[in-house]
């Protein structure tokens, strides 16, 4: 059977993000109010009198970038002067010309959609030129985390280790490095340095990217959050952009959702509402999808916050808009090229609910290595090629994707081992199989994925006409609408 | 009229004769502000004359604490010029004369105006450069370099009488025939154990030119050694001048903007510090472009010495080696004199 990943326990991780990507979508923006920020002219100033008095480049370029610096875009004498160097252009530099470019330019949104699929020597090219910059300028937090992240996309985990340690030894302090660092420490299977360096950092009461970041990794990897009281004193902080504190915002409203106060969740988490980042968006459509949380406003939302693809990718799938969900998983999975979770819904929604086996082998295939470094997605993989006749290529990913699968995973690959005995006309063994995974499901009483099952096995035997096959039909049709199996109710009732 | 404005046409002690007046910008960075002259004397020797400017302080509300700093920074310059005139300072300007100039009765009780005389400059390095590009449409690489040694050398020069200079900028590079380049303008400058109004400020010299941790008001603690660290920085930053047309940190505040889409806002120095080292590691790669085009196999040793100037981070700032020595000073200057004279006798060389 292909399976998504289990969404129960969703949080809102820090985003691995390379730098410039994080810088565009304002990440990375001071956290207090903008009319907070004292507001300079550079009407008084030195610069600006010698320019006036002295007008020439080297005046013009001095100008220029004071009123670049104190923000001040609307004075006439440096738009003048941003003109003045333009229009020396051969005899300027390509630096002062690109200051006087972009001081004159207007501002538009800095974020563009990721246009092609990852690909891993495109990586490798990237990694090439950040160990260069590493080399040339070894006192570069960031381009160590870039580097780390790198490493970490095509599966090179000790290298990514020890460039991350690198980037957060050069910067304890800065809130990139720190979520980056977390992210991937996280990534690499160790949560609890990812804690701890976030704690370590002393700005978890002060910072509520920081403390969103402790409490979603922490709660998400079932070690206690130290931060959950300053984190509420940080919420009610209104000096702070709703921006800044919306992905705070989300992490406490999960907490009480897996408390059981919905009410609360839902106060907490229209908080961030107001201005949210697109992991704030997704994980309010996580609730709102799951939970059966109304929340207004985030049809617009979806359209209007950058890189939202996972929330649209979520809501797109509980409303059973598969191909819609599928593109957005697409881009979903372009945009975060550590995590397998996209790949996982991707094949799952290509195979199962769009018919399309050859669509899941192609999404897997131009995966990144970490994304492809998953029990789920490989076993998806396997589903997919076993569908198509390619049952031992199917088995070798399988075998792989067992190694490192937990106990409900292990019983997910054991129906699609099932699959693969079915089409290689081991019936038999394939009955065992289907038997001990829906067994198992019910074990751990998860029976919706037990009804899946089902479904596949009645499937199989369908497709052998076996005498067993109306019975295991009627049962997968029952067990479907019994468990709520929305996305495969349509499928059930074609059975 | 000011009294300042009334010299024209004095005779002055020592044989100087007061010609025409500068037409520009009487408000210096340095704590006071001037008034200046073209002055001459009977061999023919030109001279500049700064005169102070009362006037302003005439008109503070404050008249009596708005004189005093005026005239206790315009007294702190002078001695410090006076010092380094003693010294014999080659690569610093210091005064050919000082004195007092009296000026018509009217102006009474301040009919006396304090001024300083010194030797007639061809011009600073951005006329220098403007005129290469102007007329030559040829960069001067070797004067260049060189230009940038008489300043490393200046201020050693200065850092060896425990003077910082605080305000190294282009215009203060003046250059003189026969002689090179001369830092000039000590009226932001500190010196050990002179205390003045500079020490007391943010950013002495130009606000314009201010520096990273100057701009965050950082500093990692009060030892004097930090305002050499601060020329260092200056010195390195004329290395942007020359090959770039701009300071280093408008090169970082550049890409900071671009990076950030107009809106980089600061927060504090040591959480901002990265992002300022990733836009001087762009800036770098740009200035190596535009060097190369000049300077060709040179560019690695010019973008190593402003790299190592230029660092954002004022505790990895200098000569690394000097950093590791227990026996020399984080500002320690020699390795880039002795950089920038090879940098230029290659060049020269290159010429002939």
């Amino acid at each position: 059977m292909s399976f998504t990943y289990d969404d129960k326990n969703r949080q809102a991780m820090p985003r691995c993000l390379p730098y410039a990507t994080a810088c565009s979508l304002g990440l990375l923006r001071i956290n207090r109010k903008q009319e907070q920020v004292k507001k300079t002219e550079v009407k008084d100033s030195n610069a600006r009198r010698q320019w006036m008095e002295d007008p020439r480049i080297a005046t013009a370029v001095d100008l220029v970038a004071e009123a670049l610096i104190v923000k001040d875009f609307k004075s006439r004498e440096a738009i003048k002067a941003a003109k003045h160097i333009l229009s020396k252009d051969p005899l300027s530099s390509s630096l002062i010309s690109q200051l006087a470019n972009h001081f004159l330019e207007i501002p538009v949104s800095m974020w563009t959609e990721p246009s092609k699929i990852p690909d891993i020597d495109a990586y490798r090219e990237d990694i090439a030129r950040l160990k260069r910059s590493v080399r040339n300028y070894p006192l570069n937090p960031i381009a160590w985390s870039n580097l780390s992240l790198s490493y970490a996309s095509i599966g090179q985990t000790e290298k990514a280790k020890m460039a991350m340690y690198v980037a957060t030894n050069l910067a304890k302090n800065n809130r990139f490095i720190l979520r980056s660092a977390s992210r991937c420490f996280m990534h690499l299977g160790e949560p609890d340095r990812a804690v701890a360096i976030l704690n370590k950092s002393g700005l978890c009461a002060i910072d509520p990217w920081i403390a969103s970041a402790e409490i979603a990794i922490s709660e998400g990897t079932g070690l206690k959050s130290k931060c959950i009281g300053k984190a509420k004193d940080l919420i009610e902080n209104n000096s702070l952009t709703p921006f800044s504190r919306s992905e705070l915002a989300v992490s406490l409203g999960t907490i009480e959702i897996k408390s059981g106060s919905l009410r609360r969740a839902k106060k907490i988490m229209r908080e961030a509402l107001i201005d949210p980042t697109e992991n704030a968006l997704a994980q309010v459509e996580w609730a709102a999808s799951l939970f059966k949380i109304d929340f207004d406003d985030m049809i617009a939302l979806r359209s209007t916050v950058p890189a939202s693809y996972e929330a649209t990718a979520v809501y797109e799938y509980y409303r059973k808009e598969f191909a819609e969900s599928l593109e957005a998983s697409k881009k979903w999975g372009r945009f975060q090229f550590l995590s397998s979770r996209p790949i996982i819904l991707s094949t799952f929604i290509s195979s199962c609910m769009l018919n399309d086996d050859l669509g899941a082998i192609d999404i897997f295939k131009n995966a990144l290595p970490a994304q492809k470094n998953s029990p789920l997605a490989m076993n998806n993989y396997a589903f997919a090629l076993a569908r198509i006749g390619c049952t031992e290529e199917a088995a070798v990913a399988l075998y792989k994707g067992l190694q490192e699968a937990s106990r409900e995973e292990k019983l997910v690959i054991t129906a699609t081992m099932g699959l693969i005995c079915f089409r290689e006309g081991d019936v038999e063994r394939g009955r065992k199989l289907y038997d001990s995974a829906v067994k198992g499901f019910e074990l751990l009483q998860d029976y919706r994925s037990a009804a899946i099952a089902t479904y596949y096995w009645a499937v199989e035997e369908k497709r052998i006409k076996s005498q067993n096959a109306e019975y295991k039909i009627q049962e997968a049709k029952r067990e479907i609408e019994r468990y709520n199996v929305f996305e495969y109710i349509d499928l059930a009732k074609k059975l | 009229m000011k009294p300042a404005e009334a010299l024209k046409g004095l005779d002055l002690d020592g044989g100087w004769h007061v010609d025409e007046r500068v037409e520009r910008s009487t408000k210096g960075t340095g704590g006071y502000s001037s008034i200046s002259y073209f002055v001459s004397n009977k061999e023919g020797k030109k001279g500049f004359l700064k005169a102070l400017d009362f006037s302003s302080a005439m008109q503070a509300e404050d008249m009596s604490h708005s004189l005093y700093q005026l005239t206790s920074a315009y007294e702190h310059e002078r001695n410090l010029l006076h010092q380094c005139k003693d010294k014999r300072l080659r690569h610093v300007v210091v005064p050919l004369a000082d004195g007092t100039a009296k000026v018509s009765d009217i102006f009474k009780p301040l009919d006396r105006v304090p001024y300083l005389i010194f030797t007639m400059a061809e011009g600073d390095i951005r006329d220098e450069v403007e005129r290469w590009k102007k007329f030559e449409k040829k960069f001067d690489l070797a004067w260049a370099l060189r230009s940038l040694h008489h300043s490393a050398i200046g201020l050693q020069e200065l850092h060896g009488m425990h003077i910082a200079h605080q305000d190294v900028k282009p215009s203060n590079v003046l250059v003189f025939r026969g002689e090179g380049s001369k830092l000039t303008d000590l009226g932001s400058a500190s010196q050990v154990g002179n205390p003045s109004r500079s020490d007391k400020m943010m950013v002495p010299g130009d606000v314009s030119y201010a520096i990273p941790e100057q701009w965050y008001g950082w500093s990692q603690s009060p030892d004097f050694e930090n305002r050499y660290l601060v020329d260092l920085y200056r010195l390195g930053s004329l290395i942007f001048f020359f090959f770039a047309d701009c300071s280093a940190m408008d090169a970082i505040q550049l890409k900071l903007s671009i990076k950030y889409g107009k809106e980089f806002a600061r927060s504090d120095f040591i959480s901002d510090l990265p992002y300022m080292q990733h836009a001087f590691e762009e800036s770098l790669n740009d200035l190596s472009t535009l060097v190369e085009k000049l300077a060709g196999d040179l560019t690695d040793e010019i973008v190593m010495i402003a790299q190592q100037l230029c660092d954002p981070d004022p505790r990895r700032r200098g000569d690394p080696r000097a950093r590791a020595a227990k026996y020399r000073q984080q500002h320690d200057i020699q390795a880039y004199i002795s950089g920038f004279n090879r940098l230029a006798k290659k060049a020269e060389i290159r010429m002939i």
